[in-house]
């Protein structure tokens, strides 16, 4: 005897209680329990029983397949408070035998844990997800806030001052490209006769910022080294592109 | 820049069907990988709807009839038009595929991951969802430039879980964004300045499933790029199981490196 509880984006959509097996669970009419979910197959998963005391669940080769307390598996024992994942619904298994007659994970089939199918990619809706997260933080011994949370994340952030050759303005490199030449498009204006309508961008990347040399006869410059390709920019830095000098600042906030 | 492309795809050794496709217009500079899931060929139907879509939105839109930002369903101006124009047609194409999921039973639930290059005259914009991924290779170095969707990444994010336990927890293989199940997706965006001789590696995950990037980046650089090393790459991920379906798009930049003969393509 056992008890099914189905919720859906945490409220309770129904409980019921087993006697007999097989227990079906599925989108069709003729399922013991009816899903009314896209994601959810005609017939998903049955629960049967196994000697001598298990209780068995089936996934039924479904689309979206079957997750028992996070892993996706295809047959698997069932033990009291295990968690189903069927499409978007979370299932609870409650035992109801008296404790004596129900068998424990890890005493009799040496503890192992449900093992995925190997590489069976699965999708997986926003609730479903958070609700996955929030059990694997609680097992961490997180709690649930805590992994909501994000980390503090130390987040670079680059401008470059204008010291000659152009209107002297702080620009903050805020964006993923900023391009540097005679063009109009140019986001930073720069003179110069040998320089290009492109001659030079800077790309902030996830570990920093880098100027490349685009086109044109003359190439920037950076401390007085001329850049052919691409270079990190440093605290500091002093660049020169065509008659217009700047200079690069770095800092970093705690977002 | 210049871009010399060349592409193969392949069942793998469990499948019976290739769900996995590829878009190469070397002289727009457009490169898809997208990989399909869901029953009966139903993916099949989703990577390809999906790539037809965004090929022809990015193709309308990128050079000639440019659209204004209203035209956009968020805009974002730290990015550059085109790349705003390639996260909408991903929308465009989520929605495309969505709809057509909803009209035939058999194709309940399909879905496609997409990893894609745009590449611009000094620059190259990045796009993907789901666990295909694009690689940077320069100077000797490989760098994964996409961003995985799967809820192992997520919980690196939110620092619940060292990038090393990602590497082998099963939650790698449970995809948090995909083209065609929700009406909300994630998207990531990149771009990034080019240097002559950079090389892009878009792929599927029927390679990441088997390789390490160290282990592709020693097969990539074993020759000349071409049909030469991804066929050998496919050959080894095969003798490694072939898991699942496999798609190699290489592309070269510039001219660092001889390539061994004309754009082509093989399956």
């Amino acid at each position: 005897m056992f008890k099914l509880i189905l919720k859906f984006q945490d409220t309770v959509v129904e409980e019921r209680e087993f006697e007999k097996t097989p227990v079906s669970i599925g989108r069709r009419e003729d399922n013991d329990i009816v899903i009314d979910n896209m994601a959810v197959s005609g017939h998903h998963v049955v629960i049967e029983e196994e000697e001598p005391n298990y209780y068995v669940l089936v996934d039924l080769e479904s689309l979206n397949g079957t997750f028992l307390n996070e892993k996706k598996v295809t047959r698997e024992r069932l033990y009291d408070g295990d968690m189903l994942l069927v499409g978007k619904h979370i299932l609870s298994f409650v035992d109801l035998r008296p404790e004596d007659q129900r068998p424990v994970r890890g005493q009799d089939d040496k503890g192992e844990q449900p093992v995925a199918a190997f590489r069976d990619t699965v999708i997986l809706d926003t609730k479903a997800q958070q609700e996955l997260l929030e059990k694997h933080a609680a097992e961490k011994g997180v709690s649930p806030d805590a992994a909501v949370e994000k980390p503090k994340k130390i987040e670079l952030k680059g401008s470059i001052t204008i010291l000659s050759g152009g209107t002297p303005e702080i620009i903050e490199l805020d964006k993923r490209l900023t391009t540097f030449g005679k063009s109009d498009e140019a986001d930073v204006k720069c003179s110069g006769l040998l320089i290009g309508k492109t001659a030079a961008l800077i790309n902030k990347r996830p570990n920093g910022y880098f100027l490349a040399y685009a086109e044109g006869f003359k190439k920037p410059d950076v401390n007085g080294e001329a850049v052919t390709t691409q270079v990190q920019l440093h605290d500091g830095d002093l660049i020169n592109i065509g008659s217009t000098r700047m200079t690069f600042n770095l800092k970093e906030e705690i977002s | 820049m210049r871009v010399q492309s060349w592409a193969i795809s392949d069942v793998g050794r469990q499948r019976v069907a290739n769900e996995d496709c590829h878009y190469v217009d070397t002289e727009l500079g457009l490169l898809l990988v997208l990989d399909g899931m869901g029953g009966h060929r139903a993916g099949e139907v989703a990577s390809k709807l999906a790539m037809e879509t965004i090929s022809a939105f990015y193709t309308a839109h990128a050079v000639n009839s440019r659209l204004g930002p209203e035209m956009f369903d968020d805009y974002d101006h730290r990015f550059t038009y085109h790349t705003n124009l390639l996260r909408q047609a991903v929308f465009i194409a989520n929605r495309v595929v969505v709809e057509k999921s909803m009209s035939e039973e058999g194709l309940v639930g399909m879905g496609s991951t997409l990893t894609g290059l745009a590449v611009h005259e000094f620059t190259a914009s990045l796009i993907n969802v789901g666990d295909s991924r694009t690689y940077l290779i320069r100077n000797g170095t490989i760098e994964q430039i996409s961003k995985d969707h799967t809820l192992a990444e997520d919980q690196v994010e939110r620092g619940m879980m060292s990038r090393e336990e990602a590497r082998d927890s099963q939650l790698k293989h449970i995809l948090s964004s995909v083209i065609g199940v929700d009406s909300r997706i994630r998207v990531h965006m990149d771009e990034l300045v080019l240097s002559p001789g950079d090389m892009f590696l878009l792929c599927s995950d029927g390679l990441t499933a088997v390789m390490n990037d160290e282990e592709t980046l020693t097969f990539i650089m074993s020759g000349p790029p071409g049909p030469g090393v991804l066929g050998r790459l496919i050959e080894e991920v095969n003798e490694r199981g072939g898991p699942d379906n496999t798609t190699l798009v290489l592309t070269v930049l510039g001219n660092d490196r001889e390539p061994t003969d004309e754009t082509s393509e093989s399956e």
